[in-house]
């Protein structure tokens, strides 16, 4: 399996400094990005992927938000957490989140997001990400079809 | 030094020559300068930082700085991190005391100072945070809701159809869950597409109006869960919630699922509703006791199994043609359907996107051939051979289950023919004819 990677969109330094090292001692890889585009590119390589992006939710700049919303058809399998950029008010909230999450993050923060938050954040949803693996084989198919009903006729008999 | 400057009164403005001038340094910066002693006390800050703190340090040397709650407000936004005291500089935000949370924020780093393997000091360095405080009267920027309107146009009925029989009967559940607002769980192995089932349904449900939020509850820590919907401003309030999607609710602590419960199960305006997404069905999980039992006979109210991908390979053609553009691929070449049918696709719909995308980094421009294909599945071609054509007949399969019903009550009745006859419903003579029609007996036998 190829290395997991975290893809950081716009993030400040105190976030992407902890991500960084997060993802030092976790042994992935961190990718901390400007530009929507380049993230995009980063998101969908074919690796287990976390998006970390911060936006303001008072900004009409659709670019980050986009670029969640594409991976939700492009990259179902990322998971995508949106950093509030400003705080807004408990009545403003839950409007917003559910906008974020409408358009399929798995996880609105809000500032200050502490480090340890963080860590249990990214490591958990980067767990699942990995746990997505390939499935169990199925059982060798049967050359006789109709023996599909051999089960019933014995039912019949209990 | 950290004992000078805890001791220092403001220094002379000019520093003598030939010494660093560090008083003069740290008293003249307009940088908010404050060092806390290894006993997690305040020894000493700069005029900036009094400024920016409204304090004065003579006031305020030998104050706790520690996170906790019997701290002042002031020494828990300078707690200096664990992390520092073991030697490494962090830089936090923390809230402007003495609010407990922002904004107004500050930027706070902190420097050891490290002496023996320990540290002697920490140096903190405040810089306000400066951010845009937005109190009320806050609109969703229309943008947002530009992409809203796309993504629900994305998840149309269309994204479940088929040519195959289980693929149809997909369809007609899914519009009659679409035309509810009943608990819904999903059944389907994983990658099989349970999420984007549920999707689909809210899209085209009652709760359209409103957001479908997807919950993975084995990948996010359940007090983060909790907080999302049930902490300040959550979500569980304000009635925004259109569908919450839970995948494997069985992972989530019991606490937490019991008050999921009370969310899901209290009558009340703009309710959500509630979709599960497992590999098992809900009776099953409540039985192994991982799932509270309202779940079942609450939440439960439809159950839909999603075929796992191998069940509807003649679905295959058309999903590929649905992929092959999202990894900028047009068209596969001869004989590679060939090889993607042979495939047993344990990782279902997952695994044939994942398959596609790493075969579209190889292929490039050209049609995606064989070539392009992991070698695991082209080896699966010539180990099981093409896949067949056509499906059996209808008069093949009767036949077959013909058959294996006159062997059966013949071998009940010890193959007396007359009371095979009797077990199955039909005059003696008949089952005969059969029995030799179908090579099961011969006249002579008969005889």
């Amino acid at each position: 399996m190829k290395f997991p990677q975290v893809v950081g969109l716009a993030l400040d330094e105190p976030t992407a400094a902890a991500v960084a090292e997060l993802a030092a001692r976790r042994r992935w890889m961190f990718a901390p990005l400007k530009r929507a585009e380049a993230a995009h590119a980063a998101a969908r390589e074919p690796r287990p992927t976390v998006l970390l992006v911060q936006t303001d939710p008072t900004a009409d700049d659709p670019a980050p938000l986009r670029l969640v919303a594409d991976l939700l058809r492009a990259r179902p399998d990322v998971a995508a957490v949106v950093l509030a950029d400003s705080k807004l008010t408990d009545d403003d909230r839950p409007g917003w989140a559910a906008a974020v999450l409408d358009l399929g993050a798995a996880v609105v923060l809000y500032p200050p997001v502490e480090r340890s938050v963080l860590d249990d954040l990214l490591t958990a949803l980067m767990e699942s990400t990995v746990r997505r693996v390939v499935g169990k084989r199925p059982p060798p198919a049967d050359d006789a079809p109709i023996d599909l009903a051999a089960g019933d006729f014995e039912a019949d008999e209990s | 030094m950290m004992d000078d400057m805890a001791d220092d009164t403001p220094p002379a403005a000019t520093p003598k020559r030939g010494r660093f001038p560090w008083r003069t340094v740290f008293q003249r910066s307009s940088t908010a300068l404050f060092v806390v002693g290894p006993n997690r006390r305040l020894r000493y800050a700069n005029p900036a930082w009094e400024m920016l703190t409204g304090k004065t340090l003579a006031a305020l040397r030998g104050m706790r700085i520690t996170a906790t709650r019997s701290g002042s407000p002031l020494g828990q936004a300078l707690a200096v991190p664990p992390e520092t005291w073991g030697g490494k500089p962090v830089t936090v935000r923390r809230a402007v005391p003495p609010r407990g949370d922002g904004p107004p924020w500050w930027d706070v780093s902190f420097q050891p100072v490290m002496g023996d393997g320990r540290p002697l000091a920490v140096v903190g360095c405040v810089t306000p945070a400066g951010e845009p405080s937005v109190r009320g009267g806050f609109k969703l920027p229309a943008a947002v809701g530009a992409l809203r309107a796309e993504v629900a146009g994305a998840f149309g009925f269309d994204l479940l159809a088929g040519p195959s029989p289980v693929a149809e009967r997909l369809m007609t559940q899914a519009r009659h869950a679409a035309s509810t607002a009943a608990p819904l769980w999903l059944v389907g192995e994983p990658g099989s597409g349970k999420r984007t089932v549920a999707r689909v349904v809210h899209h085209h449900g009652p709760t359209k109006d409103r957001a479908f939020v997807a919950v993975d509850c084995a990948g996010l820590p359940g007090y983060l869960l909790e907080v999302q919907l049930f902490g300040r401003g959550g979500l569980a309030y304000g009635g925004h919630l259109g569908t919450v999607y839970l995948s494997d609710p069985a992972a989530l602590p019991r606490e937490l699922q019991d008050r999921l419960l009370t969310l899901f199960t209290v009558p009340r305006p703009k309710a959500p509703r509630l979709v599960c997404g497992s590999t098992r069905p809900a009776a099953e999980l409540v039985a192994a006791d991982t799932l509270l039992p309202k779940f079942h006979t609450t939440l439960a109210v439809l159950e839909v199994r999603i075929p796992p991908l191998r069940d509807r390979l003649a679905d295959l053609p058309r999903l590929i043609d649905r992929l092959l553009p999202r990894f900028g691929l047009s068209a596969l070449a001869t004989g590679t359907l060939d090889v993607l049918r042979a495939h047993p696709w344990p990782g279902n719909l997952r695994e044939l996107a994942d398959v596609l995308q790493t075969a579209a980094v190889k292929a490039g421009d050209t049609p995606l051939s064989p070539d392009h294909l992991p070698r695991r599945l082209r080896e699966q071609l010539l180990a099981v051979g093409p896949p067949r054509d056509k499906p059996p007949s209808l008069d093949t399969v009767l036949e077959a289950v013909e058959r294996r019903l006159i062997q059966h009550a013949l071998t009940q009745a010890n193959g007396a023919q007359a009371a095979a006859a009797t077990r199955l419903g039909v005059p003696r003579a008949r089952l005969w004819r059969r029995a030799v029609a179908l090579g099961l007996a011969t006249d002579k036998g008969a005889s």
